[in-house]
C-alpha cells in the first residue's frame, strides 16, 4: 500500500474481549498507530457512526469487526462498514462462528429478554420492565435497537474477506495479521491466516490408547498435566477444532472448548466433534453428556447446519 | 386435502437389507456400510425438512466392515440430544441393527417407523 492504510475497528454483539486483545498488543499497538490511520474505533476512540456515513464508499482499507449480529442496529452497522471498506476481517469467535452468545439461539428472543430483564437471577426488582424499542421520557421519544429473532455470524450478513477466530484471538496471531496487513501481504480472500490442522496436532498432552468408557467432569477428575483429557473421559474438542491458539487452554489444565471453530474443510464443528468422540467410545452406555448440544456447539451454533439462519438482504441504501 | 404422510429417508446396509418393492413416500438409499453415513448427511436431511430417518444396519458383531454398525450406533447415541437441542425429537432418527431376510420385513419396519412418526407429527421445514 502506497499510502497509510485506513483501518476501522468495530464491535457488534461482543463482550469487549476482542478489543481488549487488541489493547494487549502492548508496544505493537504503537506500531499500528504509527503505520495505519485508525478512522473508527468506538470502544477506544471518540468516533461516531456519522463519521463513517460521511466517508466515500471503499474509503477504508480494512474493517476489523468483532462480535455477532443480534440487533437491527448491528446489522445496519455491518452493512455500512462493508460498503465503506475494501476488505473486511471477521475478528474473534462471535464474528466468525457465532460464539457463546449464539447459544441463546436455542431459545426464542422473547424468552431471552424475559430471562435477562423479567426474571434476572440476582435482582430483587419487584417491578421489572422489558426493554421497548420506543419509549417516552420527560416528553422525549427514546429509541433502542430492535433485537433480531436469531443471532447471526458476520458472514451471514455481509461478505467477509478474512477470518481470525478465537475467544479472543491470541496476541501473536493479531500481530501477525497486522504485519501482513501493513506489508500488504494478507492471503487470498475467504481464507484464514491460521493453520489448517486440529488442536490435537499441536497439543503436548498425549494419550496412546484413548478409549472413552464414561464421560467425566473436569473439576472432578485428576489428570496428569501431560496426559490427554479424553484418555480420562473428560470431553475435549481438540480433535474437531482448528489449531493456532497455542493450546492455551490444555496447557493451563482446561480442555479445549472449540473457540477457534472447525478446521479447514469441516462444515459443522459440532457434528465433527460428535464423530470424533463416538470413534473413541467403547460402547454407547458410557452415560450422557450434560448439555450435549451446548458442549458440541458452544462457539458454533449459529453457523451450524441446523442452527444457521439466513438474514434478509437489505434494501439498497 | 393436505398430505400429512411423514417424509422418510431410509439408509440401509446393502449386505443385510433387501430392497423392498414399494415403500411409498420413503426415499431408499443403500450403502455399503451404515458406518459410512456421516452425521452431517443426517443433519442436512433434517435441515431440508425430512420428517424421519431410518438407518438399517447389520446385527451387532456381524458388520461386514467389523465395527461400522457400532460406530453408527455410538454416533446416533450422541446425536439424539443434539437433535433435541435443535428442536427435533430424537425419535425422528432411528437405527435398527438386524438382518432382514425378506423385503416384506423391511417394508414392515418402515411402516412401523412411519407409524411412530405420525404420533410426532409432520415437521414444518427447518
Amino acid at each position: 500500500m502506497g499510502h497509510k492504510p485506513k483501518i476501522s475497528i468495530c464491535w457488534l454483539a461482543a463482550c469487549g474481549g476482542c478489543d481488549s486483545a487488541i489493547l494487549d498488543l502492548d508496544l505493537h499497538i504503537l506500531e499500528l498507530a504509527e503505520s495505519a490511520e485508525i478512522v473508527y474505533w468506538p470502544i477506544a476512540l471518540d468516533f461516531k457512526m456519522e463519521s463513517l456515513t460521511r466517508r466515500p464508499d471503499n474509503d477504508i482499507d480494512l474493517a476489523i469487526i468483532s462480535g455477532s449480529i443480534r440487533t437491527d442496529e448491528q446489522l445496519q452497522l455491518a452493512h455500512l462498514l462493508r460498503r465503506k471498506s475494501k476488505r473486511l476481517l471477521a475478528f474473534g469467535s462471535c464474528a466468525c462462528t457465532g460464539g457463546t452468545a449464539g447459544l441463546a439461539n436455542f431459545d426464542s428472543a422473547e424468552k431471552l429478554l424475559r430471562t435477562v430483564y423479567a426474571t434476572p437471577a440476582l435482582s430483587h426488582d419487584t417491578d421489572p420492565h422489558l426493554p421497548r424499542e420506543v419509549s417516552t421520557c420527560n416528553g422525549h421519544e427514546l429509541h433502542l435497537p430492535g433485537i433480531l429473532p436469531h443471532l447471526h455470524t458476520l458472514d451471514q450478513a455481509v461478505l467477509v474477506d478474512w477470518y481470525l477466530p478465537g475467544c479472543p484471538p491470541p496476541v501473536d496471531l493479531i500481530v501477525r495479521t497486522v504485519h501482513l496487513l501493513l506489508e500488504d501481504k494478507l492471503p487470498d480472500q475467504d481464507t484464514t491466516v491460521l493453520p489448517q490442522t486440529a488442536v490435537c496436532e499441536t497439543c503436548s498432552r498425549r494419550g496412546d490408547t484413548v478409549r472413552l468408557r464414561s464421560f467425566n467432569r473436569p473439576h472432578l477428575t485428576d489428570i496428569p498435566e501431560d496426559v490427554c483429557f479424553l484418555a480420562h473421559g473428560v470431553i475435549c474438542l481438540g480433535p474437531a477444532t482448528r489449531s493456532g491458539c497455542g493450546t492455551r487452554c490444555p496447557s493451563a489444565g482446561s480442555p479445549c472448548r472449540g473457540c477457534f471453530g472447525p478446521p479447514e474443510g469441516v462444515e459443522d464443528a459440532g457434528a465433527r466433534a460428535l464423530s470424533a468422540l463416538a470413534a473413541l467410545m467403547e460402547g454407547s452406555d458410557g452415560g450422557d453428556i450434560p448439555d450435549t448440544v451446548g458442549t458440541f456447539y458452544r462457539f458454533t451454533a449459529p453457523s451450524s447446519i441446523l442452527g444457521s439462519k439466513k438474514l434478509p438482504v437489505p434494501e439498497e441504501q | 386435502m393436505q398430505n400429512l404422510s411423514p417424509g422418510i429417508r431410509c439408509i440401509a446396509c446393502s449386505f443385510c437389507t433387501p430392497t423392498p418393492p414399494t415403500i411409498g413416500s420413503c426415499s431408499w438409499e443403500p450403502v455399503l456400510c451404515i458406518g459410512s453415513v456421516r452425521p452431517e448427511t443426517l443433519l442436512h436431511a433434517f435441515r431440508e425438512g425430512i420428517d424421519g430417518i431410518l438407518l438399517l444396519g447389520c446385527p451387532e458383531n456381524a458388520c461386514h466392515f467389523i465395527e461400522g454398525n457400532s460406530a453408527c450406533m455410538k454416533r446416533i447415541h450422541l446425536m439424539a440430544p443434539v437433535l433435541e437441542g435443535f428442536g427435533i425429537e430424537a425419535g425422528r432418527l432411528s437405527l435398527l441393527m438386524k438382518r432382514f431376510e425378506r423385503s416384506s420385513d423391511v417394508k414392515a419396519a418402515i411402516a412401523a417407523f412411519r407409524q411412530s412418526l405420525t404420533a410426532s407429527g409432520v415437521r414444518h421445514g427447518p
